[in-house]
Formats: C-alpha cells, structure tokens, sequence
C-alpha cells in the first residue's frame, strides 16, 4: 500500500472539524480518523487507498463511494463486506483489507433467530434525496403519517452530500445552494413529524405493502398503505483498461470525499467522461484547495450548433446556467485545462492509479492513434451519466420501457409518479434521469398523491402548491432535454475495453472471457453469466449489465454493434437481496 | 419433406445437453432445442448441484415408510449415477468442479437421531455406505457445526458439482461431437407425420425420425398433449448463496428434519437450499423467492452453522422441480409411440442426470443398455398410481 499517497484533508474553505480525532486499526496497524465522518474518509484521508483484494490478487478500493458497487468493503469487528463508505468511524474499530473470499468468525456455537419488528405507517418513502424528502414533506403536509428511510444515516441523498458529523460550516460562512437546499429540507421534513431512520438497508420488495430492510435496531418488516420509492441513481462508467485500479473511482465518489468529508484522497486528481457534474466537481475541488489535473470531456465545446439549446436551458432555470459559466471560469484562473472531444482510454499504475490516458475518439469509438496525452495522476476519476437504481421497482413488477437513445430503463408512471403497480410510486433519477429540480417536483407529487389516495383532506395551499409543481416539473424537464442536447456524446461502450479488461469487476471476468462463452455458443446474458460468473459478484451486474448485452448484440450482428438498448427482460432479473445483507439479520427460525 | 436432423432433443439443461453428448458421440445427427433463457436456464441453473446418496429428509419427512422402504431399493442406482460423474468428468473438454466431500446430515434433538438411526438401517440393507456418528465424533469431522448438534449420518460418497459449468461441459461436448443447439425454440406442439415427429415451435416447424422430451417442468404440458399419464408435478423451490468465504465447510451438510442442504462451492460461497418454496412471479412467469422461505433457509443455516451469522446473504433465485409419482425417472422409448422417447427424472435430476442421459441416448441409439431400464420405463405400472 502506497506510502506517497496524495490525500489530505482539506481545512479552512467555509468548514471546521468539529468530529474527535478517534483511533481504530488496519490490518493491525493504527489509524487516525475523525469521529462521524465514513471509515472510508478516515482511511483515504490516512492515504490508504487499496483497502482490499480481488478475485483476481488486484487492489480494490472505493469505487462508486455510495454503497452500490460493495468494492470498498472491508472486515469491521468480525463483519465481513462491510461497506467502508457507509460506515461511521468509531474509536477502537479493528478494520481488516478485504479478501475475496471472507473470513467467517470461529464458530460461536449456537446462533438466535432475527425475528423483524413490523412497522405499519400509511406512506413509506425509501431514499432520502431530493425526491424522497419532497415526497415524504408532501404526504406529511396532508397529513399521512409518513417514515422516510435511507440507506446513510445522514438524510439529502447524492444530490445534497450534507456535511458529515465531522465536520461543521465556519461560523459566518454561507453553505453553498446544495448544502443550504438540503439542509432546509431536511430540517422542514423533521418539524413536520416525519419518522426519518437512517442507516437502513432495503434488501427486499416482496410486495407494495412487504418492504424488509435491515436497520441499526435490527430487522423490520415494513407495511406501508403506500410506498414511494425515490432509490435515486448511481453512476454508469464503461469498462477501460486500467478502471479497476485503486485510485480509480466515480466523480461522484470523489465529490463525496469533498463534501461530506473534506477530504481530498489525491494530490492530483484528473476528472473525465461526459455531463455536468464533472465540471461541477472539478470546480469545487479546486475552490477547496485541491488540485486538478485537467477535466476530460468526450461532448465537443458548446458552439454555435447549441446556441439554441443554451438559450433554452439558460430561459428554463438561469440559475444553473449561470452556476455552469462559474465553474468554467474558476476553472479557468486556476489554469485548470477543460478539454472537449477527448476521452479517457487508459489507466495505469502499480499497486494503484498513476497515470490517465487519454485520447480522442474514432468513429469506431477507439483511440486515434497519435491522440494521447498522458497525465500524471493519483486519482482518476470517471463519471459518464447516471443509471437509475430501479430494482426495488423492477422487483415489484413496476412496469419499465427501455429508452434506446441513452440505453436505459426508464419507468411507466403517470404524472403523478404512479407506477403500473397498485400503492407503488416512483420519483426522481430512480424512476428516469431528469435531475435534482425534477426530482423534487416528482417527489412533490408522488407524496401528494400517495396521501390524497389515502383519502386525506387536502389542505388548499397543498392542492395550490400541487398546481404550481406541475407547472415548474415541465420546465424542469425542458431544461434537462436542453442540457442533455449540450453534452450529447456517442454513448460509451464496450469500444475502449482490451481482451484482458475485466468487464465484471466484482468478479474479474475480462471480455476476453466473456467473448469466449459467446463464442462457445452463449446467446444470453444468463448464459454467460453461469460459463463465467460475469454479473455474479457484490454489485449483482449493475455495472457489468450492459457491457454483456453489447457484446451479445455485437456477436448477434444486431445493425450498429454499438451499446445496446437492453429491454426489460433483457436485463438480468433484479433479485433479492437488494444489497447484500448478513444472513444472521434475516434468519428466523422455522415453525416446527 | 426432409428431416432437420436425425434426433431432436426439446431441453437443453442437464439432461438434454448431456443426452445430446452421448447420441452425438453415437454418430447421429442431434438437434437441442431450448427456449429464450439458453441453455441451463431453468432447473439446471437453478439447482444446488449436490450428488446425493441418502435419503433426503424432504423424501423422508413427506413420504410414509412404506413408500420409503419402496423408494430405497434405487440406492444402488444413485451410487451407480455418483460413480458415473467420477467416470465422466475427465471426458468433458472443461471443468465442473466435481468434488466427493461426504455427507452429513446433522440431528439437534433425540427424535431427529431416532430418525436418523431408521434412515440408516434401510440405507444400509441397500449397502450404502453411510455411518451414524456420535456427538463427540461430528464435532471432530465438522468443527463448524453447532454446538447442539447431537449426531449425524456421515455417507462419504457423498459430493457436489458445478451444475452451470456442467451444463456447458456437456453442451461444448456434444457441439464438439456435431450436436447442434437452437435457443429461442419453445416447442409449443408435437405430431406424428408418418415416420416423423413434426414439432411447431417458435423457430418454425422443425422434423425428425425421433424426438427425446428432457424439457424438465415443461414436459408435462408436451406429453399431457399427446395423452401420455405420467403423472408429473412440479413445485417452484428456492435457493441462496453467500458472498465467498474462505473455505470452512468441507462437506454437503443437511439437516434430519429441517429443510435444508448447505454446502461451499468451489469459489468459496456457500449455497443453502433444501427445498424451500418459491412462487411465480405475476408479471414475467419466472420463479421468485419468498420472504418467509428466505428468512426460514438461513434460519436452519445460521441454526447449524452458527458463523455464517455475519457472513453476507449475496443472491437468492427459484427454479422448479419436477415430481414423478414413484420418485424414479422417465427413460426411454414411449411404448406404442414410435421415435418418442423421454429423458425426464424426479428431484435429485443433477444426481442422476449424466447416467440417465446416457441410458435414455442408448434407447433412442437402439444400443444395449448398460443398466436394467425396467424401473425407469415410461410405460411402467408403477408410475400410474
């Protein structure tokens, strides 16, 4: 494990340390880290960047930094696959790397059952982002007894990333739109009497009214009259050469390092991909004091052929607008290259991350040859849009229709976020990527509707309130169909990824792999999946789905064999668990 | 009108891949047809892959002695098929990950060994080897076992496979050999023409001299069509797995009256099934699990092997078993139906699949059978009760 790592945490900018230094160990060894932020943080900010093995003998480390992808999980007092980033660091904690393949702790000898509290409530919101805190403020104000539930403790989602524990806004500092937003929100959804638990894992949907979820006081077995899934998005990265190094990881992962955090887990940190949020990212990371190599974009510089869609994203939400010229312009004083056109197509280093390559595009989708550039970089950082995290919906029959033109899932709701399922409600990027505002007009109105159902009186300025979101929900997405137009880039592929590139990183089954199971006569994802275990690791194919559809659709001939449109039952079947959980929090012991 | 081949087997799990491996190393012309999941979607994807000798307590807690005593007298024929794995794994062009670990199957009350000590006295008369071992003795073969664990039955020829792996291993063979594969062809009917079969699937119409059914749970709505009484059930069961864990359980382990078999596979997860029900999913027809039949498997998991306690559940599906009335499978000729035959086998299918795949391709082949067919024959009185 690298001792010249770059991370260090960030001071001054706004915010204070406010958590206790605290002491816990790794592999043995001691650790400082502070008391309330992630024990992923803690062990970045120390510069402990691999913090655990592949199948295949590689570093892992954060990855997604969300909790989807399970690769920054680590042995926390005996639990195995513990995930770093969604654990608090405790004094005294012993953390040990991961393994492959875990350790179970020596046989205790006898084991209790886990028997699951039930908890009724008229409307259950799962996820506590933009969308799930409107909704969960929406059905309160009507009334309804409501529990909002996330899988952090700290409730705003990966759009509002609140500071952590340990941390605190300087007094006389102004947070910034998303802290304030959020923290606003938050607070509203508390005084309004909602029962907000964080910390929980769902792991299963068994029906509208049969949600399990493990939580910090043990198993419940929720039955809500009415449930709003607001589960939100994680980020959609194509395989490369080099994207399972440590040190590579999402930019959203980077951006909560940052924000919750203030930790930078580089001394030079390169941002590429596609869409706004990397610029955004960059932008703050350079105001906090941390540097940046260069932002990579593969959308062309906006020219004259976007003048309409900027006029149009500009008349929609100017705010955003203006906010985007400003982390252009902070980028530029720093001398922050922003370079269009280009893309990331290789990664090197050793143990972990030390070079980003990167390169323009063919029409093939790969490097043209004399291109390159080469960066020195300890972080690399890879964000090309977002994949709704949708299967919680998909597992309860929520119907979906697949989007061929960004090649995602996109859910069947009516404007109310209703969903084809009878008490199920969808809103925000878990349902279809439209971003935060549009998140919280959904969310709005799902709550709404989800209470009215309910047969709730609904106060007037609710039901004014309801008018003006429909309104302000269309313009939201008017926005985004513009700032989509702006950043449209060929979707990225399988193009970039060499025979030896894994395409399943959970479990390191490369394409060349993958490949030879189609050759051998696979002609399904299932099929492939049981030749190589492709789609069989931690993060259960969410970020291998796809990559495996292309290459079948490739091998089919299918016209174009670029990135594929997989429909909803090309998909691999979301099944439960959700999240992996331990078994001993759903084992009950049989009736006789 | 021309044949598409000179065999055309409906199913491409275990059994139709490895009856295509045998009739295709037999020289003839063999067309697998399978529906839109490819091949080893349905049970044998599904199954746990465990090559069993005991009595299962599911046979054992369901059925009365009499059926039992009945059913025992096909030990013989489980170990034959057990032997046959260990002779056949070395012929296949990949790995299946077969290992013979032993057996165990763990009593925690007095009533639980007396069953036991029934189970093996029956076992033992049919010359299994099987051994009841005391408190002291399974804490020393299974340190990992929970502390109230007052004995167990210990059959050491005992193991398990990769069914998955298995599947391909036998499908790669059987391409190698010439066999050829359709996926996406879900035989909807199937009529004489003459000396053909004439199925209508959803790749179109498709002819051979001679048809072998090995389409596990969908064979019931093949052969109800054409007014064969078999007598075939299925149930939707479940299964879960583990994140991988280094190694600790070194056996198959059940449980003498719990639902339940719990074992590691060679990646390291572990895999508890047993028979847990699962149900249909409405909206895609496909097998789901159930909460209560989830929380319940790893109940009597975490019951017996206590460690697994913290370790993360990682996956859970459902896939159907089959059910024949007498428990034996189907194979062979269907008698007064030229060119019919049938590859189909109760629960225990990934026991006896590569040995029955065989039996059934020598009936179709018109070759000497290597093992008496008599209990296994369709046309049999003892599967008409």
């Amino acid at each position: 494990m690298s001792g010249e790592s770059g991370a260090r945490r960030l001071h001054g900018g706004g915010f204070r340390a406010v958590g206790n230094a605290v002491t816990f160990t790794f592999d043995g060894a001691p650790v400082r880290g502070l008391a309330g932020e992630s024990l992923a943080a803690s062990l970045a900010a120390a510069g402990l960047i691999r913090t655990g093995t592949r199948r295949t003998g590689d570093g892992q480390g954060v990855f997604c930094g969300m909790g989807v992808c399970q690769e920054c999980v680590v042995t926390v007092d005996g639990r195995p696959g513990t995930r770093a980033c969604m654990t608090e660091t405790v004094a005294g904690l012993a953390v040990s790397g991961h393994a492959y393949a875990v350790s179970p702790p020596a046989n205790p000898g006898v084991w209790p059952e886990a028997i699951p509290a039930s908890l009724s409530t008229d409307v259950l919101v799962v996820g506590g982002g933009p969308a799930g805190l409107a909704a969960a403020r929406a059905a309160a104000l009507c009334g309804a007894a409501v529990t909002l539930v996330d899988e952090r403790r700290r409730f705003g989602g990966q759009y509002y990333k609140q500071l952590a524990g340990s941390q605190a806004f300087a007094d006389g500092a102004v947070p910034d739109r998303q802290y304030a937003g959020g923290r606003a929100l938050i607070a509203e959804v508390a005084r309004l009497g909602v029962s907000m638990i964080g910390g929980v894992t769902v792991w299963g949907a068994f029906g509208p009214h049969e949600i399990a979820a493990d939580t910090p006081d043990g198993p419940v077995l929720f039955a809500p009259r009415r449930l709003v899934l607001a589960t939100g998005a994680y980020e959609r990265v194509p395989p490369f050469p080099g994207w399972t190094l440590p040190g590579v990881m999402t930019t959203g992962a980077v951006q909560s390092f940052l924000r919750r955090y203030r930790v930078a887990p580089g001394r030079r940190i390169l941002i590429a991909g596609n869409g706004p949020l990397n610029l955004q990212v960059a932008s703050e990371l350079v105001k906090a004091g941390a540097a940046v190599v260069a932002v990579i974009e593969t959308a062309p510089a906006p020219g004259l052929s976007h003048a309409f869609a900027l006029a149009s994203a500009a008349f929609e939400s100017p705010d955003l607008v203006r906010d985007g010229i400003g982390y252009r312009l902070g980028l530029m004083r720093a001398r922050v290259p922003v370079l269009h056109g280009l893309a990331l197509v290789r990664a090197e280093g050793d143990d972990s991350v030390q070079r980003a390559v990167v390169a323009k595009l063919g029409a093939d989708g790969r490097a043209v040859p004399g291109t390159e550039r080469v960066f020195e970089a300890d972080i690399v950082c890879a964000g090309y849009g977002f994949l709704s995290s949708n299967e919680l919906a998909r597992s309860l029959g929520c119907g979906h229709d697949a989007d061929p033109v960004r090649g995602v899932l996109v859910a069947r709701v009516d404007g109310d976020g209703r969903s084809t399922r009878e008490d199920v409600f969808l809103a925000g990027d878990g349902a279809a990527m439209n971003g935060a505002r549009a998140a919280l007009a959904q969310g709005f109105l799902a709550g709404f509707a989800a209470a009215r159902d309910l047969g709730r009186t609904i106060p007037a300025e609710i039901g004014d309130e309801a008018e003006r979101t429909r309104r302000d929900l269309r313009r939201h997405l008017r926005f985004q169909a513009a700032l989509w137009s702006i950043y449209a880039a060929p979707r990225p592929g399988m193009a970039l990824a060499d025979p030896a590139t894994p395409i399943c990183r959970c479990e390191g089954v490369t394409r060349a792999e993958a490949q030879a199971a189609i050759a051998d006569g696979a002609t399904t994802i299932g099929e492939v999946k049981r030749r190589t275990r492709i789609g069989m690791g931690r993060c259960q194919g969410r970020y291998c789905g796809a990559s495996v559809a292309e290459l079948l659709a490739g091998a089919a001939g299918a016209a174009g064999s670029g990135p594929s449109a997989p429909s909803e039952t090309d998909v691999q079947a979301p099944r439960q668990p959700a999240r992996p959980v331990p078994i001993g929090a759903i084992a009950r012991r049989p009736e006789p | 009108m021309s044949a598409d081949a000179d065999v055309i087997v409906i199913g491409g799990g275990l059994f139709g891949c490895a009856t295509a491996y045998y009739l295709a190393a037999f020289g003839l012309d063999t067309l697998v047809l399978e529906r839109e999941g490819g091949l080893g979607a349905d049970a044998s994807g599904a199954t746990a892959g465990n090559l069993h000798l005991q009595l299962s307590p599911s046979t054992y807690a369901q059925k009365d002695e009499a059926w039992i005593r009945s059913f025992s007298d096909t030990i013989p024929f489980f170990r034959d098929c057990v032997a046959f794995w260990r002779e056949v794994v070395p012929t296949l062009p990949r790995d299946v990950e077969l290992r013979i670990t032993g057996g165990l199957m763990v009593a925690q009350t007095a009533a639980q060994l007396e069953t036991l000590q029934r189970k093996t006295a029956i076992e033992t008369a049919q010359g299994l080897d099987i051994a009841l071992l005391s408190r002291a003795e399974v804490a020393t073969l299974a340190p990992y076992l929970a502390r109230d664990v007052l004995g167990a039955a210990w059959c050491p020829g005992e193991g398990m496979a990769n069914p998955m792996l298995s599947v391909a291993a036998f499908a790669d063979g059987a391409r190698r050999a010439g066999a050829r594969f359709r996926t996406g062809a879900n035989v909807r009917a199937m009529t004489r023409d003459g000396s053909h079969w004439e199925l209508d699937s959803s790749a179109g119409l498709l002819r051979a001299p001679r048809v072998v059914v090995a389409a596990g749970h969908g064979s019931a709505a093949l052969t109800d069509a054409l007014g064969l009484s078999l007598g075939l059930t299925s149930r939707v069961i479940q299964m879960a797995a583990s994140e991988p864990c280094a190694p600790f359980v070194p056996h198959l382990v059940y449980h003498a009256e719990q639902r339940m078999t719990l074992k590691q596979t060679a990646n390291g997860n572990v895999l508890m099934g047993g028979g847990w029900s699962a149900s249909l999913d409405g909206r895609f027809g496909r097998p789901a699990a159930l909460r209560e039949s989830i929380e319940g498997a790893l109940g009597v998991a975490v019951a017996v092997v206590p460690s697994l306690a913290p370790v993360n559940l990682l996956r859970t599906w459902a896939g159907y078993n089959v059910y024949t009335p007498d428990g034996r499978p189907y194979l062979g000729a269907v008698p007064g139906r030229d060119g019919l035959f049938l590859a189909i086998c109760n629960t225990y299918g990934f026991t006896l699949g590569p040995l029955c795949a065989l039996l059934a391709a020598e009936a179709v082949a018109g070759r000497k059978p290597s093992h008496d067919l008599a209990a296994f024959a369709p046309g049999r009185a003892s599967a008409r009760q």
